[in-house]
């Protein structure tokens, strides 16, 4: 994917008010340290392309931007959410412009929230999402569900979702279910208070719970 | 707090899930962010508890963004009979010393 160069102002403001986050590239043809990051740029852009769009001006053609972000030296690259320069990299260091697009192309909603509700439903073999925690339950619903599972002595981990809003509207939808707690054997949702009561009094909760 | 009734989510589950018994309870007092909710239908065969249960969440989708306190029990015909039979079991003992034999509950009871 070649990275496409500014022509005009007006361009350049709707790249960098764009939803995805936007890689500036300033740049100058003379210089011959701009074309190693650009080649850089190349690089990342064929794998963070959906998440973030990746493009070049030439500095000296667009004096009032340059100052505007101080840019005293090419290349130097400038990261833009919505707009606003959210952060930087002067002069070449590829490692470092690498570390923050990956960062930055993570950060946005949707793929790396779901990653790590991938992850913290997997983060144990029986892991709960309930209100509070197992020492301090903070809802009847979740307390109940503590001592059911409790009571059948097998090892669990919880997270609570009262501190982590992000997590707690994010797993309704990505586990289609809207109340917690949540139960999750390896990762699967075994569902809520109601489904492991019933399962208790059909004596099948050990066995779910054991995956 | 919610503006849901009982007879409001009953209603909207017998038209929802074609539920032949539906009993929603207000544990909330009257103001509605509690409910604990019986329903028997034909839509809950061959399902599996979660399946059961998310049927039951979709069907109020809307609603459950509003109350926060939510237990469901959910049963096909056969399911419910049973149940039915065992609650019965044990209530009716006391009444039928008379020996009329155990009165089962109908539906509509």
């Amino acid at each position: 994917m070649s990275i496409a160069s500014v022509k005009s102002e007006d361009e350049y403001n709707t790249l960098i008010n764009a939803e995805k986050t936007t890689v500036v590239l300033f740049t100058a043809d003379w210089a011959e340290q701009c074309k190693h990051v650009q080649d850089a740029l190349e690089e990342l852009a064929k794998f963070l392309g959906n998440k973030l769009q990746f493009v070049s001006i030439a500095a000296e053609n667009f004096p009032e931007i340059s100052m505007k972000h101080q840019i005293e030296a090419v290349p130097t690259i400038i990261f833009f959410t919505k707009g606003t320069a959210v952060d930087r990299v002067d002069g070449v260091n590829v490692a470092e412009i690498t570390a923050k697009c990956k960062k930055l192309g993570g950060s946005v909603a949707g793929e790396s929230l779901e990653e790590r509700l991938k992850a913290l439903t997997n983060k144990a073999d029986l892991m709960v999402f309930m209100k509070g925690d197992r020492n301090a339950p903070r809802c009847g619903f979740s307390r109940q569900l503590i001592e059911i599972l409790n009571a059948t002595s097998l090892p669990y981990e919880t997270f609570d979702i009262l501190n982590d809003e992000e997590v707690r509207q994010g797993l309704k939808t990505y586990s289609d279910w809207p109340t917690y707690p949540q139960v999750y054997v390896k990762g699967e949702l075994i569902g809520g208070l109601d489904i492991i009561k019933e399962l208790k009094a059909n004596n099948e909760l050990e066995i779910a719970l054991k995956g | 707090m919610s503006k849901y009734t009982s007879k409001y989510l009953e209603e909207k589950l017998a038209d929802k899930l074609g539920a032949q018994y539906v009993n929603a309870i207000d544990e909330s007092d009257g103001c509605g962010g509690k409910f604990s909710v019986t329903i028997v239908s034909e839509a809950f065969r061959g399902k599996t508890l979660l399946q059961k249960h998310r049927l039951v969440n979709s069907a109020l989708a809307e609603e459950l963004k509003e109350i926060h306190a939510f237990s469901q029990k959910s049963y096909t015909p056969e399911e419910w009979e049973k149940e039915e039979l065992e609650s019965a079991g044990f209530g009716v003992q006391a009444t039928t010393a008379g020996g009329e034999g155990l009165r089962i509950k109908t539906l509509e009871d």
